[in-house]
């Protein structure tokens, strides 16, 4: 009956989460740089993950999805589910001032199908944010008042798959497809009414297919003969470029009228992604962590040209979880400690300055039943500079995440 | 469990606070310079300018009827919701009341009519006065006339009808219609009235059909009235002198003729948006003909691809006073917004606001005029990137 309840509260909290997705669309507000390239890129392991820095390419273990990398889903020994939500709070400033911005996005949603557990072969359904855009900007002078408002952002709807080949290596494939509307509309008011104020919004839906592959090989130990790195694995995730085809389409407003005053087609890169991981298990209870992660956007082209706002991303983290004791009645040793840092050289170049970020990290996995889990992360940390005409971003976020599992597809073995 | 339901509720909170707020300026020296508006202004005179006829609006307040100088005006109304019972009826007497709204000419002038039955089916879209002085239109015997030595601006007159014409138009079957209304044809010389219609919104001020019947069960009189119709006017004018001067351009109410502007906007890049357009009129007074009804107000008039006059989309000028000159001002920037966005025309029907319940005339200075007076268009746009 207990268990009954979890699983009700679970799929509640869940519903909960999807139907929170609006607030993601519905809002402007977040940070100004989103209003570059496909805007801020998600990278969303799960809630686990974010609190260990984000880092867990090199992770194998039963009770979560790693959605970094489909090679660590071979351990998964039951059908599960993970969903997340993310409140995330932005105070930035500027030479002109400050201001704050808030909001809530959904972090996606996830199924793990185990088929056979001696082969690590496990089927994945997932959907996921791939960038968010939002933003909310003013610029005021005698003539008028320009407003600039960028939501929307790209997801991922995925479906994979992993596999054990060997003992101990495990193997990955996630075939994606990217699709998403931005929306950029720059609202105009003039302070004489006999001017038109007028609304020009452009509005671009992108789609496109890639591929991730990745692996996880646990036996660096047996390789190098060094009983000592028999914990240690070590993970690997690649991305394939793509182009995404996108239809953009302008839309000037008035109060007289409403003028689609153009339409286009083009394509945009999705440059090649590289991850490695490595993941150290020590006293069967404490995993360090550790990834690095690239993508070359440096060869992005945008509509045939390369946006010079536009970088290579590369992201370094490191990672600490204490895995909960499961033999004891004492709740706040059932509970899992995480604690991380990761730094960012992000894919934004804005005048011609890199904006990099910095965050620590932290979370708890508290156990709501047999096998579930909400896992809480928090991120706080830095983006940009104040100085030469940018912007400097304090960034909060809060990730809840509801991870359970039910033994469905479960072949059970006859007496 | 206590625990799950304490982090949904929290997770249910967060989610209502994270609500969007207002844009403020922080970042917003991150834009990129294209993202902002850059306004442009450009300015061009008429390439072109004529008049011409047009038939105007149905829906009129004033039915205007008389003669003045070279300007003759006929009308022709028709009472509804007649009952059939009227071919039966002993009726005494019948009359048209009708209540002056307007005069164009002599206000003390002799007003005089007379009144005929109308033989054939007509509408109010498509009447012209060609229609209504045409053979077989009305009967030339007039059913009654009418002579005053003058009408007060706010006088009501009573025109008689032969009673045979009432009952006449009672009818026959559920096939044959007979009530086609009067038409009232002017024999004075030195103004035209108008009288107010069905349309206003003033209902003692509209037209009655006000009949006196003798019931035959009680010997008394009884009376019926009528108060809902139809009703159109139309007129002409002698001198067309107008329809070749090509420095000015004539928009006359009542009778009626447009100006017409076109323009060359090629010169505006195909990705602008409109912020502001204006057209510049300089009126002529000398050639213009007011009087004490005048609105002082005129229509621009988009024209769509098929060469007609748009009357959804349209623009009011506002008159003002430039250095001893009467200007009107028409905000046109939905205009030009379709002309850049591919529209065939790219002309505009200049019409009088009381084009279709008065006598006005606007003479405005054309495209040959002098190149001060010449139509003006200012056009003040963004590039849309």
């Amino acid at each position: 009956m207990n268990k009954r309840r979890c699983v009700l509260a679970a799929i509640l909290s869940l519903l909960w989460l999807i139907c929170s997705a609006g607030f993601s669309t519905a809002s402007a507000s977040g940070s100004s740089y989103s209003r570059f390239g496909l805007g801020d890129l998600v990278r969303y392991g799960s809630s686990r993950l974010d609190a260990m820095g984000g880092t867990g390419i090199a992770l194998l273990s039963d009770g979560f999805i790693n959605r970094l990398n489909p090679a660590g889903l071979a351990r998964i020994s039951r059908t599960r589910i993970s969903g997340g939500f993310e409140y995330s709070g932005y105070f930035s400033s500027d030479k002109q001032g400050s201001g704050s911005y808030r909001r809530g996005t959904f972090k996606g949603l996830a199924f793990a199908i185990p088929i056979d557990k001696d082969y690590g072969i496990t089927l994945l359904l997932e959907t996921s944010p791939y960038s968010n855009v939002n933003y909310a900007l003013q610029r005021r002078d005698t003539i008028l008042t320009q407003d600039f408002f960028g939501t929307g952002g790209l997801s991922l709807l995925s479906l994979g798959g992993s596999v054990s080949p060997l003992n101990k290596l495990s193997l990955g494939l996630k075939l994606s497809y990217l699709f998403g509307r931005i929306q950029q509309v720059g609202r105009f008011d003039f302070v004489d009414p006999t001017f038109l104020d007028s609304e020009i919004s452009r509005s671009e839906f992108h789609s496109g297919f890639n591929l991730t592959v990745g692996a996880i090989y646990e036996g660096a130990g047996d390789l190098l003969n060094a009983p000592s790195l028999s914990p240690l694995t070590l993970g690997f995730v690649v991305s394939t470029p793509t182009k995404l085809s996108v239809n953009r389409e302008s839309v000037l407003t008035t109060k007289e009228s409403f003028d689609t005053t153009a339409t286009s087609s083009g394509k945009v890169d999705i440059p090649l992604a590289l991850g490695f991981g490595a993941s150290y298990l020590f006293a069967s209870r404490y995993y360090l962590t550790a990834d690095v992660f690239h993508q070359s956007w440096e060869s992005a082209k945008f509509f045939g040209s390369h946006p010079v706002e536009i970088r290579n991303n590369t992201r370094v983290g490191v990672g600490f979880e204490s895995l909960p004791e499961r033999e004891t009645e004492t709740f706040w040793r059932r509970v899992a400690y995480r604690a991380g840092f990761y730094y960012n050289s992000t894919y934004y170049r804005i005048n011609n300055k890199p904006i990099d970020e910095w965050f620590v990290t932290g979370g708890v996995g508290v156990p709501i039943g047999a096998d579930a889990r909400i896992n809480i992360g928090l991120h706080v940390g830095f983006r940009g500079a104040a100085s030469d005409n940018l912007q400097r971003d304090t960034i909060v976020r809060l990730t809840l995440s509801l991870s359970a599992s039910e033994a469905w597809f479960i072949k059970l073995e006859e007496e | 469990m206590r625990l799950a339901v304490a982090l949904f509720l929290l997770v249910l909170t967060l989610g209502l606070i994270a609500c969007s707020e207002d844009p403020n300026p922080v970042g917003a020296g991150l834009l990129p310079t294209s993202d902002f508006l850059e306004l442009d202004t450009t300015s061009t005179v008429a390439l072109r300018s004529y008049s011409q006829t047009v038939i105007p609006s149905a829906s009129t307040t004033r039915l205007l009827v008389g003669n003045v100088d070279d300007i003759e005006s006929w009308g022709v109304l028709r009472f509804f919701a007649l009952p059939d019972s009227v071919r039966y009826m002993n009726i005494v007497s019948a009359e048209v009341i009708l209540r002056s709204a307007y005069h164009y000419g002599d206000s003390l002038a002799p007003f005089s009519l007379t009144a005929h039955k109308v033989l054939r089916s007509w509408g109010t879209d498509s009447l012209t006065i060609d229609s209504l002085q045409a053979a077989g239109f009305y009967d030339p015997a007039p059913t009654s006339s009418l002579y005053l030595s003058s009408v007060g601006d706010t006088a009501s007159i009573s025109i008689p009808v032969d009673t045979t014409v009432i009952r006449n138009w009672g009818t026959l079957s559920d096939t044959t219609f007979q009530n086609f209304g009067i038409l009232l044809r002017p024999t004075n010389s030195r103004v035209v009235r108008g009288f107010a219609m069905f349309e206003v919104s003033e209902q003692p001020h509209r037209p009655k059909l006000l009949m006196r019947f003798l019931r035959a069960e009680s010997g008394k009189i009884d009376t019926v009235t009528l108060n809902t119709g139809i009703s159109r006017f139309g007129a002409r004018i002698g001198n067309t002198s107008w329809s070749s001067d090509s420095t000015h351009i004539y928009v006359r109410n009542g009778i009626s003729y447009r100006g017409m502007l076109e323009f060359d906007i090629s010169s505006l890049p195909a990705h602008a948006a409109v912020h502001k357009a204006e057209l510049e009129l300089t009126l002529d007074r000398t050639r213009s003909r007011f009087n004490g009804y005048t609105v002082d107000s005129t229509f621009a008039v988009f024209i769509g691809d098929d060469g007609i006059a748009l009357s959804t989309i349209f623009a009011l000028s506002e008159p003002s006073e430039v250095a001893g000159m009467r200007v009107h001002r028409f905000p046109v920037g939905q205009f030009v917004q379709r002309w850049i966005r591919g529209a065939a025309q790219r002309k505009i029907a200049i019409s009088g606001f009381a084009e279709p319940n008065a006598l006005d005339l606007f003479v405005f200075h054309g495209a040959a005029a002098p190149s001060s007076l010449k139509p003006k268009l200012t056009i003040v746009y963004s590039l849309i990137r």
